[in-house]
């Protein structure tokens, strides 16, 4: 995996473009008075505002959830703490829940990295791996690919709970009553948009995020909005849809 | 926008980071600043 330094941009590069850079929390926006409250207290007044709040794993209502070694995965620090419960102890035994982009890239990844090593099942609700980019005929094909990569596809699975011992998962019950052995458990079942400063400016907010329009502009004057917490329309059947992947949002914020 | 305005952007994770260098190219008159909570900036 590669480190976090070998992928972020360093600070330094926006203060040298002469932009300013403040690392604190926005806990709430004022749409009237034109302000941003930071978690220290600091106001940030504003002429034009754009929301890139982003959007957070969601973490179903499964028991076990919290159980030691469940884990999601959004940022740089989640990865690095993946990694290092993976590495100690040698774990091999690995459930990931969610047949979607972050679970297959991981455990490609983790194919990659050790080869025949980990013992990794994938547990998808609906009837095929990435169920909401392809139909089934595409998908189809990619799940025999990875069954003859060595994952276990379960697919049209539910997890009924996530099975634990003195605090920490040891497996993952299904529906149907299979038990699977795990030693860590990754969820990745979908984000939900991070939209509590949106609902103080009083955006208009559709069923995927803020509603805005094919310039970004929200339904108050001098906010936009862009990337994983917005609202976007289908290319093919023009239908709200939600956000999910980085790379759309970097071009909406160019 | 007009010179010295500010132009806030809240989230560094996708949208912020180029959002704020093409605003600062494009509008180099204009105050740009970005707030996140993240202690890095994510590229890829």
């Amino acid at each position: 995996m590669a480190t976090v330094d070998s992928i972020t941009n360093p600070d330094q590069m926006f203060a040298d473009a002469g932009i300013n850079l403040i690392i604190a929390r926005a806990t709430h926006a004022d749409g009237e008075k034109k302000k941003v409250t930071l978690s220290d207290g600091r106001e940030i007044p504003y002429d034009k505002l754009l929301l890139g709040t982003g959007a957070s794993p969601v973490v179903p209502p499964i028991e076990g959830c919290d159980l030691r070694g469940v884990f999601s995965l959004r940022s740089a620090p989640d990865a690095v703490e993946i990694k290092n419960f993976l590495e100690k102890d040698n774990r091999r035994k690995l459930v990931l829940i969610g047949a979607g982009f972050i679970n297959l890239e991981v455990a490609t990844l983790l194919a990659t990295t050790r080869p025949d090593y980990y013992d990794v099942t994938v547990i998808e609700l609906l009837a095929h791996p990435l169920p909401l980019m392809l139909d089934a005929e595409m998908a189809v094909q990619i799940q025999e690919y990875l069954t003859e990569k060595g994952f276990k596809m379960k697919m049209a699975q539910k997890v009924e709970r996530i099975l634990g011992e003195n605090g920490k998962v040891v497996g993952v019950e299904l529906a149907t009553g299979e038990k699977i052995e795990a030693e860590m458990v990754l969820l990745s079942v979908g984000v939900k948009q991070n939209l509590e400063l949106a609902k103080d400016l009083g955006l208009e907010i559709g069923k995927f995020g803020v509603k805005v329009n094919k310039f970004l502009e929200t339904s108050v004057p001098d906010v936009m909005a862009a990337g994983d917490c917005v609202e976007k329309q289908h290319f093919v059947t023009k239908r709200p849809v939600t956000g999910q992947l980085r790379g759309p949002a970097v071009i909406q914020g160019r | 926008m007009k010179k010295g305005e500010r132009f806030v952007i809240i989230g560094m994770g996708g949208v912020g980071g180029p959002a704020a260098m093409l605003a600062k190219r494009l509008m180099p008159e204009v105050d740009v600043t970005v707030i996140r909570e993240e202690e890095r900036f994510i590229v890829r």
